[in-house]
């Protein structure tokens, strides 16, 4: 009850209380801060969901070319390459085996029918999907083809076996691929490249096909080809002076965020050239601490009364040095906007089974705009000019997405050089900065 | 203006209904964070943040309590949260400590901006439990759950709150009598 009694009485007093605040504290500051609260909403959930989708698509892109192995996709190049010349042996075992069953180990058998004519070459017209392959009216098995017939001698198959119908994808495409000679881009469904920078195939390699497929065969698949490219790569370097060894330190972070678009030629052999435009902000941010040491020395004096006869004063003088350290700190900052010509160079190529993509490129350009201090670990110097000539360089390797037959994503971890001349210093003040960039090639 | 326009109003972001929100009950949400927090600077943010709190989330407003007793909620749990995010260390007290002596008639005599000095004064852990019990109403088992406490460290909390009271108001009336 007493404590019900004490506890009614603070809330009458407290009920309708009011306390003053600040002049900064006014509604208009709250409906500022909530629409700033909104803004920050609405600003990143287009970046999310623009970065997901990239994501997303990447993806799907993967996933796509890694399940078209089993599609068909019709018409196909027949490669002269893929030569099979079963042995003996081999032919013989298999002769015995009749219509073996693979299901389990997940190999699909094939049909092949053969005819009698002269020709020793296996023409591989399409990725197929049935079940069995027939030879001289014999049913053999798929891993006959994978294995046993890839390599082996056949001299007594003297007919074209032309896969005519469906057979395991999976079983063909790595046949091709593990056939001697074949170029890496070779992509064994024809259309839909591996990669891009696949042109200027060797012809070698290249073989029209024939019947209902000829038709729609375009030799221009394999010329050389243009291409765009948009990009954007961030990075950023911290900067910071641990040794204490000199008297200004710095503390600081560099960023960048870089833009371009560029149009790029296929040489061939996954090698391509190109230019374009790029734009580019290198912001730092940081604190400096200048610290001074200065030794101080007090002398105190006081005088000493010796007592042993004959009484006399003795002054003592007490030295002492201190060394008095001063930090002084502040801030710092600079930003340096610049538009560059890119000269571009990209290397595709395969390892395992992914595309990847090495890419160098030189900028040199011009800073549209800087304002603040350029700094490094242990010096700053102010930026007086609006323009000044910069050189940057970029190195990135990375994998590749075909998102379509024309559309792949690149994701690029890569190294940024950014650099500028300051005239009035006769000065270049660089640094690089690593990062992760993404660009979407389009084949034209 | 009623309530119900008000709150309506707010919801259809008419700035009128939201600035006479902001004039009806803006100090008195400042003298409830100012008990919350530990500086003035302190509470005006966070009367700064209630408000944008309140803005959004008026259309869940049910009216099944009086406005002004929904915005103190969400108030208080906003100062709750900012306490909670700094970690403090909550500490429990033996039963008999809770037998302190305390007049329950002790701030009958004392101005409400003496009391909300005192309050003010009392550590964090003390005052957070004292504002919820004595003057919001909270159980010490919602306590409890507010503040991720037990029970008994909050009856704890609050018994100490009531003890360095006492001290103060002794002091003071000592002060005046002398």
């Amino acid at each position: 009850m007493e404590e019900n009694r004490f506890n009614q009485t603070l809330r009458d007093k407290f009920q309708d209380l009011e306390s003053p605040f600040n002049d900064r504290v006014t509604f208009e500051a709250v409906m500022k801060k909530r629409e700033k609260k909104k803004r920050r909403v609405i600003f990143w959930l287009p970046s999310v969901a623009v970065v997901a989708g990239l994501f997303l698509s990447a993806g799907l892109g993967y996933m796509f070319l890694s399940d078209s192995n089993s599609a068909v996709k019709l018409p196909q190049v027949a490669l002269k390459n893929v030569v099979v010349k079963p042995s003996k042996k081999a032919f013989a075992k298999n002769q015995n085996e009749k219509s073996e069953s693979l299901d389990g180990a997940g190999i699909k058998s094939a049909v092949i029918s053969s005819k009698n004519t002269s020709s020793k070459s296996l023409k591989v017209s399409s990725p197929v999907n049935n079940q069995n392959l027939t030879a001289n009216n014999k049913i053999i098995t798929a891993n006959t083809l994978v294995g046993d017939l890839l390599k082996a001698e056949l001299p007594f198959v003297n007919a074209p076996v032309h896969v005519v119908e469906e057979a395991a994808a999976t079983n063909l495409v790595d046949m091709i691929n593990n056939a001697e000679n074949q170029l890496i881009f070779c992509d064994p469904r024809g259309i839909y490249p591996v990669s891009i920078g696949m042109s200027r195939m060797k012809e070698e390699f290249i073989e029209i096909p024939e019947g209902e497929y000829e038709k729609a065969w375009d030799p221009a698949r394999y010329r050389s080809k243009w291409y765009g490219e948009m990009g954007a790569t961030t990075g950023s370097k911290v900067i910071v002076d641990f040794d204490n060894k000199n008297a200004l330190s710095v503390l600081g972070t560099m960023y960048h965020a870089n833009y371009q678009g560029l149009i790029l030629r296929d040489l061939g052999n996954g090698i391509m050239l190109g230019t374009g435009i790029s734009y580019g902000e290198w912001i730092g941010n940081g604190e400096w601490q200048l610290t001074q040491t200065e030794r101080k020395t007090f002398i105190d004096s006081y005088d000493l009364v010796v007592m042993i006869p004959p009484v006399q004063t003795v002054r003592v003088y007490d030295t002492s040095e201190v060394i008095h350290v001063k930090l002084t700190t502040g801030d710092i900052q600079y930003k340096i906007d610049k538009v560059s010509l890119p000269l571009a160079m990209r290397y595709n190529l395969m390892l395992g089974k992914v595309a990847w993509r090495l890419a160098a490129q030189l900028n040199p350009g011009i800073t549209t705009k800087t304002t603040g201090d350029y700094f490094t670990k242990t010096e700053y110097h102010s930026i007086s000019q609006q323009r000044m000539f910069c050189m940057d360089a970029k190195l990135a390797f990375g994998p590749t997405f075909a998102l379509s037959s024309d559309w792949t994503l690149v994701l690029e971890p890569n190294a940024m050089l950014h650099s500028f001349y300051d005239k009035s210093g006769k000065r270049t003040y660089s640094k690089v900065l690593t990062g992760f960039g993404m660009t979407i090639v389009r084949k034209f | 203006m009623t309530e119900k326009e008000l709150v309506e109003g707010c919801i259809r972001e008419d700035r009128i209904c939201q600035r006479e929100l902001w004039d009806r009950y803006s100090k008195k949400l400042m003298s409830l964070c100012v008990r919350y927090c530990n500086s003035q600077e302190e509470a005006e943010d966070a009367l700064m943040e209630a408000y944008v709190k309140i803005y959004d989330n008026l259309k869940n407003f049910r009216f099944q309590s009086s406005l002004e007793t929904w915005m103190r909620r969400v108030s208080v749990n906003l100062c709750i949260n900012k306490i909670r995010a700094r970690k403090h260390i909550w500490t429990s007290i033996s039963d008999d400590e809770y037998r302190i002596g305390f007049k329950d008639d002790a701030f009958d005599n004392l101005q409400v901006q003496h009391i909300m000095k005192m309050v003010e004064a009392l550590p964090v852990g003390y005052r957070t439990v004292f504002n919820l019990y004595a003057i919001e109403g909270y159980s010490h088992k919602d306590i409890g759950e507010m503040l991720g406490i037990d029970e008994g460290t909050s009856r704890s909390q609050f018994a100490k709150a009531r003890k360095a009271l006492q001290i103060q108001i002794d002091k003071s009336e000592g002060g005046a009598q002398a």
